[in-house]
Formats: C-alpha cells, sequence, structure tokens
C-alpha cells in the first residue's frame, strides 16, 4: 500500500477515535480537521491540510452567499484560540491571504508584529493581498517601530505591494527623504502606482539621485508608459546601466520621437555591439531599413543574421538580392538561413542556387536547401521541376524525382509510376525511394497490382518497399496481400 | 553529384524524410569535432544557473557547442557546483567560475546569455533580473509558477528586447512538428476532442523536519515560497516527485508534463496567443478525467486514452497520434505520409531546441518557444492547478487573461511571496 493511501486510512481511524478538543466548535466540520492537525505524525498533518483547503475552497466558491465573510470569520476565531495546533494556525492564516476580508486585517496586523516569526510572515503576506480595510495605518505603524531596516523595508514594500493611491504622498514625501531605505522603496511603490503623479515625482528624483536609487528609477521609469519622452532619451544617451540604453531606444522607436532617427543612426554606429545589434532590429521594423542597407558592406555575420531575420522590410526584389548576397558571405551560419530565407522571399534568380546547395556535400547546407525547396511560393522551382523530369540527363531525372519527396507539385504520383514502368531500372528504384515517403493505402495498392504483374529484378524491388512501407501505413488488408507476394 | 548518399544523408539527419530543418549554428559536438573552432570573441558566453538534475543535461550540450562558452555556474547547493565544475573542466579544459548568489553571476558584464534550471518558483525572479542585465534566457518549464509572472515576464523580455527560449523542446522534435501542421491543415478534418498523457505524482506531504546540509542555503532555495521545515526529499529533483510533487514550487503534472503537451496542443490549434476558456477539475460532479475546452468547444483530456501515445489529436475525419522519439500515427495510416502543399500553413522549423536558442540570440529573433508562447502554455499549466486545488471549475478570459466569474480564483493569479522576496517588476 502506497504510503499516502495509508496515511488517509490511518487518519480517518485517529479522527473517529479522537473525537474533539475544542468544544467551542465540535460540532463544526473545521474543528474536525484541526484535530487532526495534532497528530505528531507529519504526514498526516499534511491531510488535514489538503482538508483545511477544501473546505476554505468549497466555503469561498462563488455559490456562496457571503462566503468570505464566513470563513474569514471562523478562521479567526481558531487563529486566535491558544489551544489550537500551530501547524493549523499557519496554514489558516496563509489561507487567509486569498480569502481573507478587511475584518481579518486587525488581527493580522497584530499577529504579523507579533513573536512567532512564521506566523507574522504569514500575516504579513495575508496584509499584503486583502484589499480595503485600514492595513495602511497599521502598515506605518509597524514601519515606525521596525527593528532594524530589514524588516523596516519588508514592512514598506508591503504597504508599496498594496498598491493604494492614498498612499500617495506618504511614498513621494520618502522618496525625497533621504532615507535610503525609504526612498528605494518609495521609488518602487510609486511605479506601482503608475499615476501621473506619481511618475512626475520620480522623473524629478531621477535627475537628482544617484548610485542605487537612480538605477531603481531608471529601471522602472523605463517601465511605466507614462514617462515623457524626453526623460527616455536622456536614459538613452546617459542610462546609468547599459541594458538600459537599448531598452530606451526599443521605447524610442515605439513612440516616433522625433529624435528617433538620429538617436538610431548614433546606434548604429556605436562600438556598443549589444546596443548596435539592437539598433539594426529597429531599424529594419520600424521602416528604416535605407540605414542598414548601406552597411551591408560592412555587416559582421552576426549582423546579417539580423538583417536575414527581418528581411521582410525589403520589398521586392531587395529582399532575394540580400539574401542571395549573404549566401556569398562564406560564414554557414549566415548560409544556412539565407537559404531558408529564399522559401519565401526567392524567385527565379534562386532556383539554380538552391538545387546547387541541395546537390552538393555540406550536409547542413542540403538540409537547409531542402527547407526552401519544400515551402518556396509559385511558379519558377515547379518549372525547374519539371525541365528536370523531361530532362535527357539520367542525373537530372534522377535528382526531380528526389525533390519530389519535398515537394508536391501536380501529377507527380502520376510521373512516379511512369519511371517504375520505364525501361531504366535505376530511376524505377528512385521513384520507388520518392514513393516510399509519400504514398498512399491507393498508391499501394498500385504498386501491389504492378508487382504481381512484374518480373524480377522490379518486382523484387517493389515487394520489398512494399513490405516495408506497407506495414507502416498499410491497412490489415493490404498487409495480407502484400505478405502472400 | 552523389544522389543517393544526399538522399541517405538528409534522412539519417532528420529521422524522417518529411522533416526537413537546418542548424544555422553547428555545434563542434555535432560534427563529431573535439575542440572548440569558433574564436573565443564570437563564441556566446553562457552563465548556467541552477546546476541540479535538468542542469545535467544541458550543461554537456554548452561545455561542447562550438559557439558557447561557459564561463560561470551557479547553485544554492554548493556541493552541486563543484560536481558541475568538474565536468566543466573534462568537457571544456578549465574550470569556471562559481556563484552561490545568481546575482553575483548576472553582475558579469561578460555573459551574453543564460540557462535557468532552478525550480519553477525562482524561474521567474531570475530570467526577469537577466533581462535587466541585458542577459537572454533559455528557462526551463514550465516559464513561471504563476499566470502574473508570466505576464511580466513577457513584458521586461519585449522592453529589453531580450531573446528568451522555454525549455518545451517537443517544438524541436520533427514529429510533434509533423503532427501539429497536419492538424493546423485541416488533415484530419475539425478537431475535437485531444487527449494528453500526464502521469501523476503522489500528493504531496509533510515530512519530518532535519537538519540542513552543510553547504546548501535553505532560505535561499526556498526564495518567495512559504517557509517549511527542511527534509533532504523536499527540494530533492526527482522526476517522479521530490520538489516536483508540492504545490509549493510548481503546478504538480499540470506544470510538469502539461508544459510539454498543453505546449504542442496550443501549436497544433494555431492559439499561441491565446488559450482556452474553460476548466474542469477530476472528480468534480462525477468527472473521470480533467480537462478543459476552447470557445470553439475543442476539448482537451487529461488523461484520456491515448492509444499508447503522448497526444491524441481526434478530428472529424481522423486522428493524428503522436510521442517522442519521433513515434507518430495516423488514422488513416497513410496520412502521415502526406507532403504538404506550398499552400498549407507551415510551422517554425527546429530540430534541436538549444541550438535554436543559440541561432536565435544570434539573428535577434523570436525563438521557437519565445517567451509569449512560454507564458501561454504555463497559463493553461497554472489554470489546470488552480482549479483541481480548488475542485471546482474555473472560467477564463485569454483576451483579458483573466479568471472571470470568481472572485476567490482570481486570487491565485498570482501567490504571495515570502519576504524578502517580494514580487518582481
Amino acid at each position: 500500500m502506497k504510503r499516502y493511501t495509508r496515511c488517509l486510512l490511518y487518519s480517518v481511524l485517529v479522527l473517529g477515535f479522537q473525537g474533539t478538543s475544542w468544544p467551542n466548535h465540535h460540532e463544526d466540520k473545521l474543528a474536525g480537521i484541526i484535530d487532526r492537525f495534532s497528530n505528531e505524525d507529519t504526514a498526516l498533518q499534511y491531510e488535514a491540510r489538503r482538508e483545511l483547503a477544501s473546505y476554505v475552497a468549497d466555503g469561498t466558491a462563488p455559490s456562496q452567499v457571503n462566503g468570505a465573510e464566513k470563513v474569514t470569520k471562523e478562521l479567526l476565531a481558531y487563529i486566535k484560540d491558544a489551544k489550537v495546533p500551530h501547524e493549523a494556525k499557519k496554514y489558516m492564516v496563509r489561507d487567509l491571504a486569498r480569502v481573507g476580508t478587511a475584518a481579518a486585517i486587525a488581527p493580522l496586523s497584530k499577529i504579523m508584529t507579533g513573536s512567532d516569526g512564521l506566523l507574522a510572515e504569514a500575516a504579513r503576506q495575508a496584509l499584503e493581498q486583502i484589499q480595503g480595510g485600514n492595513a495602511s495605518s497599521a502598515l506605518k505603524k509597524a514601519i515606525d517601530n521596525a527593528k532594524d531596516d530589514d524588516q523596516r523595508r519588508v514592512y514598506i514594500r508591503t504597504l508599496a505591494n498594496r498598491a493604494e493611491q492614498v498612499n500617495a504622498g506618504y511614498f513621494k514625501r520618502g522618496l525625497k527623504s533621504g532615507d535610503a531605505v525609504l526612498a528605494h522603496e518609495s521609488a518602487l511603490a510609486l511605479a506601482l502606482l503608475r499615476d501621473a503623479q506619481s511618475v512626475k515625482a520620480m522623473e524629478a528624483a531621477y535627475h537628482s539621485s544617484s548610485g542605487e536609487l537612480k538605477i531603481v528609477l531608471e529601471n522602472e521609469l523605463l517601465r511605466l508608459g507614462g514617462t515623457s519622452d524626453k526623460l527616455v532619451v536622456e536614459i538613452q544617451q546617459n542610462a546609468v546601466v547599459a541594458s538600459n540604453k537599448q531598452a530606451a531606444l526599443v521605447r524610442v522607436m515605439s513612440s516616433g520621437h522625433g529624435e528617433s532617427t538620429d538617436l538610431l543612426k548614433a546606434a548604429l554606429s556605436s562600438a556598443d555591439s549589444a546596443l548596435r545589434a539592437t539598433a539594426i532590429r529597429l531599424a529594419l521594423t520600424h521602416g528604416k531599413q535605407s540605414l542598414v542597407r548601406n552597411m551591408v558592406d560592412s555587416l559582421s555575420s552576426d549582423e546579417w543574421r539580423i538583417v536575414l531575420n527581418a528581411l521582410f522590410s525589403f520589398a521586392g526584389k531587395g529582399a532575394e538580392d540580400l539574401a542571395l548576397k549573404a549566401i556569398e558571405e562564406g560564414d554557414v551560419g549566415v548560409q544556412i538561413q539565407a537559404l531558408r530565407a529564399l522559401a519565401i522571399y526567392g524567385g527565379n534568380r534562386s532556383v539554380d542556387v538552391l538545387l546547387g546547395y541541395y546537390s552538393g556535400k555540406d550536409k547542413a547546407l542540403q538540409q537547409a536547401a531542402a527547407y526552401a525547396i519544400e515551402r518556396m511560393p509559385g511558379t519558377p522551382l515547379n518549372n525547374r521541376m519539371n525541365k528536370l523530369l523531361k530532362s535527357e540527363s539520367e542525373d537530372d531525372l534522377a535528382l526531380g524525382i528526389e525533390l519530389l519527396a519535398h515537394r508536391d507539385i501536380p501529377n507527380a504520383k502520376g510521373r512516379l509510376f511512369k519511371f517504375i514502368n520505364g525501361e531504366s531500372s535505376k530511376l524505377a528504384t528512385e521513384a520507388l525511394k520518392t514513393l516510399s515517403t509519400t504514398a498512399n493505402e491507393e498508391d499501394l495498392y498500385k504498386l501491389l497490382f504492378l508487382a504481381r504483374r512484374s518480373e524480377d529484378p522490379l518486382k523484387k524491388t517493389i515487394t520489398g518497399m512494399l513490405k516495408k512501407v506497407a506495414s507502416e501505413i498499410g491497412s490489415l488488408e493490404l498487409q495480407a496481400k502484400v505478405a502472400a507476394l | 553529384m552523389k544522389k543517393i548518399s544526399r538522399r541517405s544523408a538528409l534522412k539519417t539527419s532528420l529521422a524522417g524524410a518529411a522533416a526537413i530543418s537546418a542548424p544555422m549554428i553547428v555545434p563542434s559536438s555535432v560534427l563529431g569535432l573535439g575542440g572548440k573552432n569558433t574564436s573565443p570573441n564570437s563564441r556566446i558566453n553562457v552563465g548556467l544557473i541552477g546546476n541540479g538534475k535538468i542542469m545535467a543535461g544541458h550543461r554537456p550540450y554548452h561545455l561542447a557547442a562550438d559557439e558557447v562558452q561557459v564561463v560561470a555556474l551557479s547553485d544554492v547547493k554548493t556541493w552541486m557546483l563543484d560536481e558541475a565544475n568538474t565536468q566543466a573542466k573534462k568537457i571544456q579544459g578549465e574550470k569556471v567560475d562559481t556563484y552561490e548568489f545568481y546575482e553575483d553571476l548576472l553582475a558579469r558584464d561578460d555573459i551574453d546569455a543564460v540557462v535557468i534550471g532552478t525550480p519553477d518558483h525562482w524561474h521567474a525572479k531570475i530570467a526577469i533580473d537577466a533581462f535587466k542585465a541585458g542577459k537572454d534566457v533559455y528557462v526551463e518549464k514550465p516559464m513561471t509558477l504563476t499566470i502574473e509572472e508570466g505576464k511580466i515576464m513577457r513584458a521586461t523580455c519585449a522592453r529589453y528586447g531580450r531573446v528568451l527560449q522555454v525549455g518545451s523542446q517537443q517544438r524541436s522534435e520533427w514529429a510533434f512538428r509533423k503532427a501539429a501542421e497536419l492538424v493546423r491543415n485541416g488533415y484530419i478534418g475539425k478537431v475535437h476532442t485531444i487527449a494528453a498523457r500526464l502521469g501523476n505524482f503522489a500528493p504531496p506531504t509533510q515530512y519530518p523536519e532535519t537538519p540542513i546540509p552543510e553547504g546548501l542555503n535553505y532560505d535561499r532555495w526556498l526564495g518567495p515560497a512559504p517557509w517549511e521545515p527542511y527534509n533532504e526529499l523536499r527540494i530533492k529533483g526527482d522526476y517522479g516527485g521530490g520538489w516536483r510533487r508540492f504545490w509549493d514550487y510548481g503546478s504538480r503534472k499540470n506544470g510538469d508534463w502539461g508544459a510539454h503537451h498543453y505546449d504542442i496542443i496550443q501549436w497544433a490549434l494555431g492559439m499561441d496567443e491565446s488559450g482556452p476558456t474553460h476548466f474542469v477539475p477530476k472528480g468534480y460532479e462525477g468527472e473521470e478525467y480533467q480537462y478543459f475546452t476552447y470557445a470553439d468547444g475543442t476539448k482537451v483530456i487529461r488523461g484520456y486514452d491515448g492509444l499508447g501515445h503522448m497526444i491524441r489529436f481526434i478530428g472529424e475525419e481522423g486522428e493524428v497520434r503522436v510521442s517522442r522519439g519521433g513515434k507518430i500515427d495516423t488514422t488513416p495510416a497513410s496520412l502521415k505520409n502526406a507532403v504538404l502543399k506550398t499552400t498549407d500553413q507551415r510551422l517554425y522549423v527546429s530540430n534541436d531546441h538549444r541550438l535554436d536558442w543559440l541561432n536565435s540570440i544570434r539573428s535577434r529573433s523570436q525563438s521557437i518557444c519565445h517567451v509569449g508562447i512560454g507564458h501561454r502554455t504555463a497559463t493553461i499549466c497554472h489554470l489546470s492547478g488552480i482549479s483541481e486545488r480548488l475542485g471546482r471549475p474555473i472560467d477564463w478570459d485569454p483576451k483579458t487573461e483573466h479568471i472571470v466569474g470568481d472572485e476567490r480564483a482570481a486570487m491565485w493569479e498570482t501567490r504571495p511571496r515570502r519576504a524578502p522576496y517580494h514580487q518582481v517588476v
């Protein structure tokens, strides 16, 4: 028997024998659950925890009228009962974080500043979540009486995370207070409030701040929609943290700020390769591709990859030209990406390039070419395949047959059967190989018919292929017929 | 022209002729080369955060990859750093710097990207800090612990223009892509039912308190999760349980395997920017299986018969069944041989999930399982878990991204965080 099953059975027995220890609540279900927290076996305590969770969930379901109010009241009654096991209180206080109503705020505030660290932290978390009531004044009192800066920071952050507009003034003053802990937490608090006045206060503080506070403000101001374009430009040029220059450039380009093109040009010529990479990506996705086009002769391999990733921004032949140029660059990573790009942007001039790499010796480039051959839209590739399939050259014919495994062109199956029935055993074998990856049940029946009519070596070749493929995709009826060949 | 070898080469390398892919970076390990061939200046410098069980798969890959230089390791279980560094020396030739606190690793200017292999409850905080430090991120699945974390991660990733890959690596397996393409393009008609097999963990429990071993910063391991007494079994990296068994650190099987299979279902249905609308737990009004439904009625059942497969898509005109290891079956059987038309909707091709991330770092492009996708998939994991924990159905609006009609269930979109590990922004 698995341990948890044993635990469940045991706990039922324990519940039966223990009866109840809570005379005030002995008739209710919750009392029974709390009883089980007294068990010394921690696993059985956890069974009670699961029942408590279910009790709280069921009691606060949308179908329950005033469910949260009732459950909050019940939980609070047990939490203040000295005889209730500590483990039960721990989970009940935690549950209040999700179901507690404003009625819980005063008792939780008392627990938060009490001597039981575990319950205090659970109460603090609950106070962070429960809306309404007068939690703010209790938290401010706790802030004033905190034993050290760590505890003070925690209480301030709790107040901040409640994101109550009524505390905006408190945090604005805190930001200017000169108190490092309060100023830092106030910056985060105002960012959570997000209103225009809070953002304005943060902008003002940004100019006069330094060190950690400036970094916090820089991060938060970039996050907030209300930050002025002027300040974002300032951060783009003078950010303390390098990655914030990139983030600010993203923001400037998105907002279409008047200085965006100048900032973009500066970033494109920056010595910071990460900033330059961001600038190339942004130029290509914000209609400034001409700035990048002027750079193509000096692009690094990684920069080529960024360009290839945004080829859509180069209309018409421009995209195909760039992809073909990238293939000439020589870096295998760039070549592969460029070949794949031809699946979308390739035209007449790309067909021979693709077939060349498909027929080459480099496996990675073959795969990239095959990827494009499968997907390239329009007629240029189909025309070329038709030409190959009508060629006098057996090698060309074989290539054409092989490509039919990758690309569905009109009458492809009919052509393959024609080669199977043809004079060249080499081409018949090639056609069978292609069919082995593209055939359906109907095709396999045709092959069965052919096999019955044929003589060796063709019969042997078809039979071998049929036995392998029919077992994978054929019906049971077909498999039986193939087995009888 | 060596045609036969080409066909063979393509088939061998693709594990199926229908799956055509192309890596853009070829690691030396793939090429069978012994050392690193790319110059140090053009390598991606990577830090590995959380060096437990899951990182044991990522670490040797990155240590051996030609275009990667692993430069730092971090973990709160310091003995794991010793083991990891021994491997670093063996594969990469020298030991690297190690850190107990990931912040010290992120503070290094020479690190371009990080792999996060911690338990789920640390994913979002570390990833967001990494974005802010200008690092790209590969984060294990599920991407987050809560829905709220996912929203913040998505916004921060976009703000800093970073690349993120979530480790739902089935997207980089050809059979799952093939299955998704068949479903997307209507080859089995309108899909009405999907079954996914996630398995089960034993219920969470409370272990007896035992002494915290030397070399473990347990408070730090718990981070924002509620304080619970230490026991090795609670924090153990174990695919059969360990920390994955507990709600405090993840979403149990819904997060563990759901992050793989729900991800493929979202992909196949074209719902990467949306999601289901209704979640029902197992046992509710006698329901034999947990399930969720999309707005069009498509039903996804957890545990229903998969006919030997991990995921089973059932349409009006056929079925697709798919599993790891390139295992795909269809009804009719020959459907898996269908050559897709050039007019069919084709899906992003990756046959190497980690490599796809490295490619995206180079090209500054979205990876196959980017932050938006990871967030939507994780949202399904979390909503399934919330419904299970509450024991009642919940409704979700994928546009506003909020639980509707259940004020208390909506409180579970986030979780209280233990001080001083406050909410991430």
